[in-house]
């Protein structure tokens, strides 16, 4: 049958062939392949995402495409820094006003966990993930571009494994 | 000018102040009150020259807070480091805002780490930290909502 074949079937008729698939595997992959990051940097960080984002690594050829300068229209936000207890209010405000489904990677170290400043800090927030939820986590000081798209696919995979996207 | 004329000009004018001169250190100290500060600053600046405030800082010393000037004349290149100190709680002192426009914003970095309070300084409000942050943090028994000390080994 065909539903055993899913998530993709070919079916091949003559002069050509149709794909047969299930519309949640329709929308996980539509979405994927085109997921806007929000322009967003807070470090050191953010010189590697823009190195990712330039024509060198060029994250487009992946569906990143373009970087969006309102949240209103990014489906995924990078966290790229170190995050402060000054920022922490305005990432939390970014954050909600991005439109579902939305998305979010924490690179580097600081943003993971607060990193180099986790002792002995007064205004680093030990991780991003005390006030936003996040996907997908890349290591690094700062990682470099590849580690940056690595994650990103990453995200991509996530996002086809997801069972009921809407 | 040299550093002998400005030292006896300096006790000339305010006999209380201390002037020293640490080896290897191309400057020259001036220990005063700090109830002379704007006075003795004035001085400096007017008469001696020294028409640059490279730097204003502070000093936890636990049992005061020390007041660095780092005050430099570009005709003499000479430098001069006024040093005060205040109480450790609730410590005030003369602002020299009026007299280096530098002073502004280095008093209010002093007064948003260490909780000094600088009179007759134009706006003095918090310059780094969030007008709601609570405490001053670069006072060394500050314990703060975000602090991990550092676990000794």
């Amino acid at each position: 049958m065909v539903l055993e074949k899913l998530p993709i079937y070919l079916e091949k008729i003559p002069g050509g062939q149709i794909v047969i698939t299930d519309y949640n595997n329709l929308l996980s992959w539509s979405r994927k392949n085109s997921l806007w990051p929000l322009t967003f940097g807070l470090a050191c960080c953010a010189i590697e995402m823009m190195a990712a984002g330039a024509s060198r690594y060029d994250w487009s050829r992946f569906g990143f495409e373009v970087a969006r300068a309102t949240p209103r229209q990014a489906d995924l936000m990078i966290v790229a820094g170190t995050v402060t207890e000054k920022m922490e209010k305005r990432i939390k405000l970014l954050w909600q006003q991005m439109p579902e489904p939305k998305y979010v990677i924490s690179m580097g170290n600081c943003a993971n966990t607060g990193g180099p400043f986790y002792y002995d800090s007064y205004t680093v927030v030990k991780g991003v993930d005390t006030i936003i939820p996040v996907d997908v986590y890349v290591p690094g000081c700062p990682p470099r571009p590849e580690g940056l798209l690595f994650g990103m696919i990453e995200l991509q995979k996530k996002i086809m494994a997801q069972k009921k996207p809407l | 000018m040299t550093t002998q004329e400005i030292i006896r000009k300096i006790s000339g004018r305010f006999p209380t102040v201390e002037t020293t001169i640490i080896d290897g250190e191309n400057a020259l100290n001036v220990l005063t009150d700090k109830d002379a500060i704007v006075q003795l600053c004035a001085f400096i600046k007017n008469e001696l020259g020294y028409d640059y405030l490279q730097f204003l800082t502070c000093i936890d010393r636990l049992d005061k807070l020390e007041i660095h000037y780092h005050l430099y004349a570009y005709a003499s290149q000479g430098t001069i480091i006024v040093k005060t100190s205040v109480e450790r709680v609730g410590g005030k002192i003369q602002s020299v805002a009026a007299l280096w426009k530098a002073a502004d914003w280095h008093e209010r970095e002093a007064y948003d780490l260490f909780g000094v309070v600088f009179e007759g300084h134009p706006g003095l409000r918090r310059i780094l930290l969030e007008e709601d942050f609570v405490g001053h943090p670069l006072l060394k028994d500050f314990k703060g909502k975000n602090v991990v000390v550092l676990p000794k080994i």
